[in-house]
């Protein structure tokens, strides 16, 4: 069969043509943190690696042939495991079925961070989470019960009254070129505070610049339920439609959901 | 080649279809094996290598990049239990003590695995004694333990074939991290099977299958152990679709 010299070429502007409008793929439910997150991944040509760095869990969609265009949505695991609601309801719950050790080895891991807090609010409450389990403990070495379940509930009251919010996370989550290994290829460019999603979110529009061309690096973020979101966007100005569709795509269903993590 | 010789599309994919499933000329012969406590006839995939561990076959693409695994994991139900008791004592009556304790001592499965801390205390409370009295343990107290054993197993709750699954999913090796993608019941040759599909929590990639089965009382479990369901997924499927688990006869109760 004869072909025609330029009908591949054709194929293949029109194959290049349609993919920021190719469908994306059914949407998924990823549990990184107890806050799941659903969205519809880019199509088959975006390849899907799973990353696990720098306090991010979530995934990367690499562009093939695309010389560094990738599309990543992720949660900071670090933030969500800093939320201290659940150990402190668990210990109150088996405070009576823990021998000395056990009881004081929980007691210590129940403990909030005070390292790189988020912000002043959040060490505040940390500072007030410890001194409670600090009265538990001590008060559970008086041989006093009944404090030490007062002591139990005031850390669990500290820990449910904070949140963190987005002006909190932002300072951990956003690009900041002088962390960067080459601070001078990066540009902060537009900021500014939106709606995405449903839950308000912050974006910043920046570049950054390659070898061999600019390359746009957007940013959004999101906190939802204690737990921070983050989709970030490195590529051409060609295939920012497909990320613009993705994150359109994103919901945050209850938590619970069908998949089961084990 | 004139148009008019060509087979047809349609032909093409069945015979490919035909090929990959293994239904093409020289296609293996069903064969019966023995897993664990199970008779089972299937067809083992063609060109893969098969390993007969006892309870465990393993099928084996020659590169060994794939592998799948057809296994006995023991008591299913109540069922299973008791018919593992049941074998326990009567190796005792026979006068082998030591490997009727040892069966004891190996009692697993889902019935036992997911029971209350409570139930679980109760079902070995006596047992557990005798355990401890060891060769010093009079006949009476030993059949007491039995009893025991066999009459907790009624304090267990009832098995239900998602618990089943778990089970087989806690048993796999490299779970930690997984999720569950999809949970399904399947009708195949009479027999109700739940096929599970896994994958990586963080990525949703490295989709891996499990089967399984409660064939009269213990647990018939169909595995992928090594590749994802893109590469080995025919294979399982086909070696799935074939599985016919036969009566055994010399179970009793």
């Amino acid at each position: 069969m004869r072909v025609h010299p330029w009908r591949p070429l054709v194929a293949l502007v029109l194959l290049a043509g349609c993919s920021a409008d190719e469908p994306l793929l059914p949407s998924e439910t990823f549990h990184w943190v107890p806050q799941p997150i659903a969205f519809a991944p880019p199509p088959p040509q975006w390849r899907r690696e799973g990353d696990n760095g720098g306090g991010m869990l979530g995934v990367r969609f690499v562009l093939t042939g695309g010389g560094g265009q990738c599309i990543e949505i992720a949660a900071h695991r670090g933030i969500a495991e800093r939320d201290r609601r659940d150990v402190i309801a668990k210990l109150i719950a088996r405070r009576d079925s823990l021998g000395q050790n056990e009881f004081l080895r929980e007691v210590s891991l129940a403990r909030a961070r005070t390292d790189a807090n988020l912000s002043e609010r959040e060490a505040e409450a940390a500072r007030t989470i410890n001194a409670a389990l600090d009265r538990a403990t001590s008060e559970y070495l008086q041989g006093r019960p009944g404090y030490v379940e007062a002591a139990l509930y005031e850390a669990l009251a500290a820990a449910h009254a904070y949140q963190p919010t987005l002006d909190d996370v932002r300072w951990t989550l956003r690009l900041r070129p002088e962390q960067m290994q080459e601070p001078d290829r990066w540009r902060i460019g537009r900021e500014r505070d939106t709606t995405l999603a449903g839950y308000p979110a912050f974006a910043g529009d920046d570049t950054l610049i390659t070898d061999e061309r600019p390359l746009l690096y957007h940013e959004i973020i999101w906190v939802v339920n204690r737990c921070a979101f983050k989709a970030t966007y490195q590529g051409t100005k060609d295939n920012l439609k497909t990320f613009h569709r993705v994150v359109a795509s994103v919901r945050f269903p209850e938590q619970g959901d069908s998949a089961q993590a084990r | 080649m004139p148009r008019h010789d060509r087979p047809s599309a349609a032909r093409r994919a069945v015979v490919i279809l035909a090929v990959v499933l293994g239904c093409g000329p020289g296609t293996p012969k069903p064969t019966t094996l023995l897993v664990g406590h199970h008779r089972v006839v299937l067809t083992p995939p063609r060109g893969w290598e098969h390993l007969d561990h006892g309870r465990e076959q393993l099928f084996r693409e020659r590169e060994a990049e794939l592998e799948i695994s057809l296994a006995d994991l023991g008591p299913a139900t109540q069922r299973g239990l008791e018919l593992e008791i049941d074998a326990a004592r009567a190796m005792w009556l026979s006068g082998h003590r030591k490997d009727a304790y040892e069966r004891v001592r190996q009692l697993h499965g889902p019935t036992l695995a997911f029971a209350p801390d409570g139930a679980r205390a109760r079902f070995w409370s006596q047992w557990n004694e005798v355990a401890y009295l060891g060769d010093r343990a009079d006949s009476a107290t030993v059949a007491r333990g039995f009893q025991s054993l066999l009459d907790g197993t009624r304090d267990l709750a009832p098995d239900s074939l998602e618990q089943m699954a778990a089970y087989v999913l806690q048993t796999t090796e490299d779970q930690p991290g997984r999720e569950i993608a999809r949970e399904e019941r399947r009708t195949i040759h009479g027999a109700t099977w739940i096929v599970v599909d896994t994958w990586s929590a963080v990525s949703h990639m490295d989709r891996r299958r499990i089967a399984c089965v409660d064939d009269g009382g213990y647990l018939l479990a169909l595995r992928m152990k090594r590749g994802a369901v893109e590469r080995a997924g025919l294979v399982f499927e086909g070696l799935l679709q074939s599985v016919v688990a036969e009566p055994d006869t010399t179970r009793t109760l």
